[in-house]
């Protein structure tokens, strides 16, 4: 994929694949192009060349809301709550087809207590902290039992007994065959978590592999993790 | 089961419902037919509240060219009536459906544009319709259209000169109605899809919600049912001009309550009403109509300044939602 604004190209022929049940991270410094790329895929930012395929059908010009459809779900980098809607009203927003509104309470229920939102489940969105807003996010992305969960800095601002929580669900859910695309620099995360790392770096992939390997790239040392990283 | 409710004391929807039933008992105490048409005018108003805030408090399309839709029913019934003899009870039907065509066909392209934007964009449609309509002999120009005056109590002709009770009851069967239909898009998956895509847009793309379409089933369902209320109000006044049903005041009158009483509220846009039409027709008869529109243009002011989200959603963080998260 390669998208440019203005005389910027934020995204350089950028090509790779990710298989069904991976946890791949998606690092790079500040400004390579990691956000860009998954508005790209999801069609929030019109591309300037390069295709998408998903579960083999080529969803390149497929609008945002269907590819969810199709079970891409995705995250973002700032919260993006529905802020004057409770906690309870973001979850039952998502639309859930083929399921009872019994069976998508209990999917709410299950979601609120796995992630520690059910006291504030009256709450507005606007009212809760940003580990919160995140956490509230990823539940209702997971309201759309997607196939491929793409997530910006899903886990920033949120506290250590939580993030096992939500590891602990990641993991979970990799395991009935989910498949993630995590954008992160914590780096013990992605230690802890991903099978695979995609490196960026200027719009470009500069590495691809396992962590082990790419940790000890000079160019990923040169352009992200620095030398004093072990 | 949780609430998926507005989080409203349960004693508001009493109070709601005995305000209602007082209502519609109200005019077989005879109460006059000054006080019968002033209450007339009273339910219009908290009507069309409620049709401007399904589009603007709900799927949050900030409208300020509403008036459109309503001139365009009013002049549905009334070129139908005055040119080609029909029943406004075809207006009844012709005029919505006209309302929300011109909802569909002027939201398409415009609901791609974003906040002040789609605002700017609805003004001027309602401007650029009320231009038109004011140059258009064919239906009177400037002049307006004029009904003549079926003297009697006519269902066909649907006048009621000599008993304003009917437009009475009319005019309160449809504010029930549009009560009753927020209510059920409020508490529907339609309604939840609406808010969502009001906070963050492209957040509810991105879980499925398909922005555009339901942007435009709301706009049609908010355009028809606003335009029912310029046929009525045609056949009330018997008269009607661009100025007088295609303005931005019209619209000023549908956003001001629905501010007030608490945008994306059910009962928001009713209580508005009920509050802000008196004042406003007291400082007009008190002060006269200038220095009114100077008062409730200070009130829009105070409304945005010190309570965005209304009386009503006072109540809620103050009261419902504080009982709800500590229990």
């Amino acid at each position: 994929m390669t998208k440019r604004f203005g005389g910027v190209l934020a995204l350089n022929n950028v090509s790779f694949g990710i298989s069904k049940g991976e946890i791949v991270g998606l690092i790079g410094p500040n400004g390579s192009g990691k956000t860009t790329l998954l508005d790209v895929v999801n069609n929030f930012l019109d591309k300037d060349g390069g295709k998408v395929y998903f579960n083999g059908e080529n969803v390149t010009n497929v609008a945002p809301h269907k590819l969810a459809c199709k079970g891409i779900g995705r995250t973002f980098q700032v919260s993006r709550v529905f802020e004057k809607m409770t906690v309870l009203e973001n979850l039952l927003s998502v639309p859930v087809r083929r399921e009872s509104s019994e069976a998508k309470f209990q999917r709410v229920k299950d979601l609120l207590e796995t992630t520690g939102l059910m006291p504030v489940i009256y709450e507005y969105a606007k009212n809760l902290s940003g580990g919160q807003k995140k956490l509230l996010e990823l539940s209702r992305a997971l309201m759309l039992d997607p196939d491929l969960m793409m997530m910006d800095e899903p886990f920033a601002g949120v506290d250590p007994a939580m993030l096992d929580r939500l590891i602990d669900l990641v993991e979970d859910l990799n395991k009935t065959g989910k498949t993630f695309l995590i954008i992160e620099h914590n780096m013990a995360l992605i230690h802890r978590l991903c099978n695979r790392v995609i490196v960026l770096n200027e719009g470009k992939v500069i590495a691809e592999g396992r962590i082990e390997d790419i940790e000890h790239n000079p160019r990923v040392v040169e352009a992200y993790l620095g030398s004093g990283v072990k | 089961m949780y609430r998926k409710s507005e989080l409203l004391p349960h004693q508001i929807h009493w109070i709601i419902i005995g305000i209602l039933a007082a209502l519609a008992f109200y005019p077989c105490l005879n109460p006059g037919e000054f006080i019968i048409d002033v209450t007339f005018m009273l339910f219009h108003y908290a009507y069309l509240a409620l049709c401007w805030n399904l589009i603007s408090g709900f799927a949050g399309q900030f409208s300020l060219g509403h008036a459109a839709y309503y001139g365009v029913g009013a002049y549905t019934a009334g070129v139908l009536f005055m040119r080609f003899r029909l029943t406004p009870w075809l207006g009844m039907l012709s005029g919505p459906m006209l309302g929300a065509a011109l909802a569909l066909a002027t939201g398409y392209p415009t609901f791609r544009l974003r906040h002040h934007y789609f605002a700017l964009a609805s003004l001027a449609l309602a401007e650029v319709m009320r231009l038109f309509f004011l140059s258009w002999d064919y239906i009177g120009g400037a002049y307006g259209i004029w009904y003549e005056p079926v003297l009697r109590y006519s269902w066909i002709d649907f006048q009621f000169t000599v008993d304003h009770r009917v437009y009475y009851y009319i005019m309160f069967a449809m504010l029930c109605g549009a009560l009753l239909l927020t209510w059920k898009i409020r508490h529907s998956d339609f309604g939840l899809r609406l808010m969502a895509l009001r906070d963050d847009e492209e957040a509810a793309k991105s879980l499925g919600i398909n922005t555009l379409t339901n942007k435009l089933v709301i706009a049609a369902i908010s355009a028809g049912l606003t335009a029912m209320a310029g046929v009525v109000y045609a056949q009330f006044t018997l008269f009607i001009e661009p100025d007088s049903t295609m303005s931005i005041w019209v619209t000023m009158d549908m956003l001001l309550p629905a501010m007030l009483g608490g945008l994306g509220i059910t009962y928001g846009p009713v209580i508005g009403a009920f509050i802000l039409i008196p004042i406003s027709w007291a400082l007009r008869t008190f002060i006269g109509s200038t220095l009114q529109v100077v008062i409730r243009g200070i009130i829009l002011m105070l409304i945005v300044a010190f309570m965005p989200d209304g009386l009503l959603q006072i109540v809620i963080n103050r009261i419902t939602r504080p009982a709800l998260i500590r229990r």
